[in-house]
């Protein structure tokens, strides 16, 4: 056989290997996928404050907004991502990814994404500080906990709830529910969750930014969407149109904030109606 | 319309001024927009959010984890009142390093060399150590009934 043959044949077994998904965005990517909209939309003006400094009192202006905090990512093949960054992990042998009766199951990730806000631009907005980019969470090495969320029996026992999308508990990836556009949107929080609060799951480094409802959540694969609140509720516009052959959901969360410069330090707010 | 009206109304056309459009008497000095200054802004931050996920990426999953907890001394066995969840009675929770595991339904990792290669069910965060009372490593615990659990620290 020639070597043009054998390449050929090299690349297709490659290219049959990868799906369409894997590698396709970086954190630049995603970038140029945000909904800007959403900082303007939520953006509002809570107060004056006045702070003492060093024998000098500063004014400032209290503002919140959504501002892009985190990666929520919902995929039916273990250790396949989206994010062309993402380390390669060693495989381990376990079935993942399925929809039977409406009951749903994936693999979930979460990243810190904050994008570095232009520090010139003097219109006050509320970005968190720390990492801009961060693994957080991968399911796949967190798999008895994200199959059973048995250890999470031992801590609260409420049951918060994201609206018609769903509760955040149990803290697994399964989900009962028809639509897997919605599933995926309930997987992504809930591996939020558990980033944030581990309580013996194996977190790679807790996320500071926990989903929380009347937040924001916006789909970036395999359709880019506009904001939404998190339980909104028109499931059906959140699902019409947004389905992915290969069950892979890629969502940026937007938490809101409220900050005054130099007086409050931009902290997430708690949930509210959506 | 008389003689004296249209004087008077070309006497006030000649006399008005131009009135602005629009008035923003807060809105303090302004400058165009100037776009090759947003696009590298835009690069700026594309640049810095690059390099930020390219670091991320590999230290991340390779970082070691010690949850922090000494050695225990020697066998010692004792039993702790609290609230328990029903479906764990019965059960066994193991907490030691990641490499030397005893058998039990559940395994705790106190320790491993990277988060990445974690045999262990579950890793022992302050919370969880916290809430089952380990004080060292290794430690098995029992949970008895719905409020009893036995720890046997060292076995």
């Amino acid at each position: 056989m020639s070597s043009w043959k054998v390449l050929s044949l090299v690349a297709l077994c490659s290219l049959q290997d990868r799906l369409p998904y894997e590698g396709s965005l970086t954190a630049a990517t995603v970038l140029t996928r945000l909904d800007i909209s959403c900082v303007l939309r939520t953006w509002k003006i809570k107060g004056v404050l006045v702070c003492p400094w060093k024998g000098r009192k500063y004014p400032c202006l209290w503002v919140e907004n959504a501002y892009p905090c985190g990666l929520l990512e919902v995929v039916r093949q273990p250790f396949r991502s989206h994010l062309a960054e993402l380390p390669a992990l060693p495989a381990r042998n376990f079935t993942s990814g399925h929809g039977e009766g409406g009951l749903q199951f994936a693999e979930a990730r979460v990243l810190t994404y904050v994008p570095p806000f232009p520090e010139d631009l003097e219109i006050p907005i509320a970005a968190p500080r720390g990492p801009q980019y961060r693994i957080n969470y991968l399911s796949e090495l967190d798999a008895p906990g994200w199959r059973t969320g048995l250890l999470d029996l031992l801590f609260s026992s409420a049951r918060p709830c994201a609206g018609p999308w769903g509760c955040y508990v149990p803290r697994s990836g399964f989900v009962q529910q028809q639509s897997e556009v919605i599933a995926a949107h309930l997987q992504g929080l809930r591996a939020g969750r558990v980033a944030s609060s581990p309580w013996g799951r194996v977190v790679i480094q807790p996320y500071e930014y926990e989903p929380r409802t009347g937040h924001y959540l916006q789909m970036v694969s395999p359709v880019v969407r506009a904001c939404v609140s998190i339980g909104h509720p028109d499931v059906r516009a959140l699902e019409a149109g947004a389905g992915s052959r290969h069950g892979a959901y890629l969502f940026v969360h937007w938490g809101l904030f409220e900050a005054c410069k130099r007086c409050l330090a931009p902290r997430l707010l708690p949930p509210r109606s959506p | 319309m008389n003689l004296k009206a249209s004087a008077l109304v070309v006497v006030c056309a000649l006399l008005a001024e131009p009135e602005p459009v629009c008035v923003h008497p807060s809105a303090g000095s302004s400058c165009r927009v100037s776009l090759p200054a947003v696009r590298r802004a835009y690069e700026s931050v594309q640049d810095r959010l690059a390099s930020a996920a390219f670091r991320a990426g590999r230290l991340s999953a390779d970082a070691p984890f010690d949850s922090g907890l000494p050695a225990c001394g020697a066998r010692r066995l004792r039993v702790e009142r609290t609230e328990l969840p029903v479906e764990l009675v019965g059960k066994t929770i193991a907490f030691a390093r990641d490499d030397r595991m005893p058998k039990a339904d559940v395994r705790v990792a106190t320790s491993c060399r990277r988060l990445s290669e974690v045999d262990a069910d579950a890793l022992a965060d302050g919370a969880l150590v916290e809430r089952l009372r380990i004080r060292c490593v290794p430690t098995v615990a029992r949970v008895l009934s719905e409020v009893d659990l036995e720890l046997v620290e060292g076995p």
